[in-house]
């Protein structure tokens, strides 16, 4: 079904948790392993908008829908980090926009070169990257659903539960409007089809890989997709993925907790 | 810093087709030109992810106090363009979808072929076409990163000036308009000797009511801006310098290159041409040029604007 793009951005709002009892933390903390985790998570919610610099270089960001998309989904993305922050600030752990600079800044000279290069591959395929860019995002808006998902069944925390299932309530929405883009993209040239197929096999690794340390992306890997329930969750994800046209068989999250060596 | 980017994010302004008065400009539609200039400012003020494309991809997104004011400022202004949209539409006269305006998908993604590091100076006047087409869309994404590679933290610094200068010409068009209405509906209302005059003095304040509830919004938007251009350049002989020479090269309005350039053209016409226009431009470069170490920089607009309206804007200043 088509992606009704006004509706989605007359519905667009902050993730709230004013009216939940972050006090929770306090009396029943969560376990360093997990705090870890969700740092990572914030770290990637406020990156969102660097990402999406590296998105709006290639040619989609010519389309009024993609443009209106890109405005809400940014911002829903950073509440989402703000969401966790305040989450993180109740464990004395604080995060803020300074701190958050410096990590950017030592991203260096990789970080400065993506962009160019990412627009140049755009550049090479024409609008047919469009595709990848929306099958790219489609994979990483099933990935960020399914970490919160597996993150509140292993935690059992009811509050933290109850913020994850609104954040990822939000990423539903995300994979919606992907999706839809990329079915569409993807069913109309065999051409976007193949060069979605390599982008994806060739280059795609989970959400935050290219900001955060590798240790740290084990970490996170280890603790949620770990064991035959983590595996369950990654092979979800690699289902919906090849589901969409041309991109049967494509197995890149299972793949990629096989290159970081996280146990099955 | 005084402003608080985290209490700006927590009260961004959503939606304001509940505010506006769209039955009045339905009774009695505002002039054509002036219907066909909100479209285009609506357009103009919608044009964000033009500019974030051709900011992020320098120094400027690792600053994420600054990434944090641009995810709101872009979502007000989607907001903004969303509201002026509504009234041409009421108006009759709706936005076109404008998909392809500034090229295909594959003449932009050539425009964004690697360049040339660094564009020679330009001089004020007298540029080649090409320069000025080039313009239109902004130096691309690509140009801008090996720019941004050589200028590093300081290119911050002129970015943020160029969203003020955006503010302050896309705001002084938004008053132009409304005067344009007014002018064009006392004429009206003096040749009808009265006929639908009181409903087209209706459309006319709906329309000011709008464009002062959007000053409200960007109010803010300026005072961030102020705050951050104030201390960037204040500190950094470097920074200093940027702002005009990076203001030669972008579009302005920054938007630009989401309206067809003859579109573009006839309301910078409207806004900045003819007497009361001239003394609009003036303004606006007075306003510029009156916020610290941006004196040359109101040059620049000076003569941009000179430019765009085909007139001279220097014995108005
Ligand atoms: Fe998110
Ligand atoms: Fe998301």
């Amino acid at each position: 079904m088509a992606f009704d793009i006004d509706r989605y951005t007359a519905t667009s709002v902050r993730v709230e948790w004013d009216d939940l009892d972050l006090d929770a933390f306090e009396r029943d903390p969560l376990p360093p392993e997990s705090l870890r985790t969700l740092r990572y998570m914030t770290d990637v919610e406020y990156h969102t908008v660097c990402y999406t610099r590296d998105l709006l270089t290639t040619p989609s960001h010519r389309e009024a829908d993609v443009s209106a998309f890109m405005t809400m989904w940014n911002r829903e993305e950073f509440w989402h980090g703000e969401a966790l922050a305040a989450v993180l600030a109740r464990h004395g752990v604080t995060v803020d926009y300074d701190e958050l600079r410096a990590k950017r800044v030592k991203l260096g000279w990789k970080d400065r070169i993506d962009p160019i290069k990412q627009s140049v591959a755009g550049a090479l395929v024409g609008t047919d990257f469009v595709a990848v860019h929306m099958s790219w995002g489609a994979a990483n808006e099933w990935s960020a659903i399914t970490a919160y998902q597996r993150m509140a069944e292993l935690e059992r925390h009811p509050v933290l539960a109850e913020l994850l299932r609104r954040i990822a309530k939000q990423e539903a929405r995300h994979v919606a409007f992907y999706t839809s883009q990329a079915r569409q993209r993807l069913a109309a040239s065999r051409r976007a089809q193949q060069v979605t197929r390599f982008a994806l096999q060739r280059f795609w690794a989970p959400v935050g890989s290219s900001i955060m340390r590798e240790d740290e992306v084990r970490h996170v890997m280890g603790q949620l997709m770990a064991g035959p329930e983590g595996r369950r969750a990654a092979r979800k994800v690699d289902d919906s993925i090849s589901s969409m046209p041309g991109l049967g068989g494509l197995t890149i999250v299972q793949d990629a907790l096989v290159r970081l060596g996280v146990a099955a | 810093m005084g402003f608080d980017v985290r209490e700006f994010a927590r009260s961004a302004q959503g939606s304001l087709r509940g505010e506006l008065d769209l039955e009045a400009f339905a009774a009695h539609p505002l002039p054509p030109a002036v219907a066909d200039g909100v479209a285009v400012l609506g357009r103009l003020e919608g044009a964000t992810m033009d500019v974030l494309r051709n900011m992020l991809v320098t120094a400027t997104h690792k600053d994420a106090r600054v990434t944090a004011f641009l995810v709101t400022w872009a979502y007000e202004r989607f907001w903004v363009a969303d509201a002026y949209a509504a009234i041409a539409a009421a108006c009759g006269r709706p936005v076109g979808t404008g998909a392809d305006v500034a090229g295909s998908a594959e003449s932009q993604a050539r425009a964004d072929a690697p360049e040339q590091a660094d564009a020679p100076e330009l001089p004020d006047a007298a540029e080649p076409a090409e320069v000025g087409a080039r313009r239109a869309r902004g130096p691309g994404p690509v140009r801008r990163a090996f720019a941004g590679f050589v200028q590093g933290q300081a290119i911050v610094g002129a970015h943020l000036t160029a969203l003020l200068v955006d503010d302050v010409v896309l705001g002084a068009i938004a008053a132009r308009l409304v005067e344009t209405s007014r002018a064009g509906q006392d004429t009206a209302g003096r040749a009808n000797g009265d006929g639908g005059a009181g409903a087209a003095y209706a459309a006319t304040e709906a329309l000011a009511a709008a464009v002062e509830r959007v000053e409200r919004i960007t109010a803010r938007h300026d005072a961030f801006l102020r705050e951050e251009v104030g201390a960037r350049l204040r500190d950094d002989r470097r920074a200093r310098r940027l702002p005009a020479r990076e203001l030669r090269r972008w579009p302005l309005p920054l938007g630009a290159g989401a309206v067809p350039e003859t579109e573009r053209d006839a309301l910078l016409g409207l806004a900045f041409g003819g007497d009361a226009g001239r003394e609009a431009a003036a303004a606006v470069v007075a306003e510029v040029g009156a916020v610290p170490e941006l004196e040359a920089t109101a040059r620049v607009v000076a003569t941009r604007l000179r430019a765009a309206t085909g007139a001279d804007a220097t014995h108005a200043t």
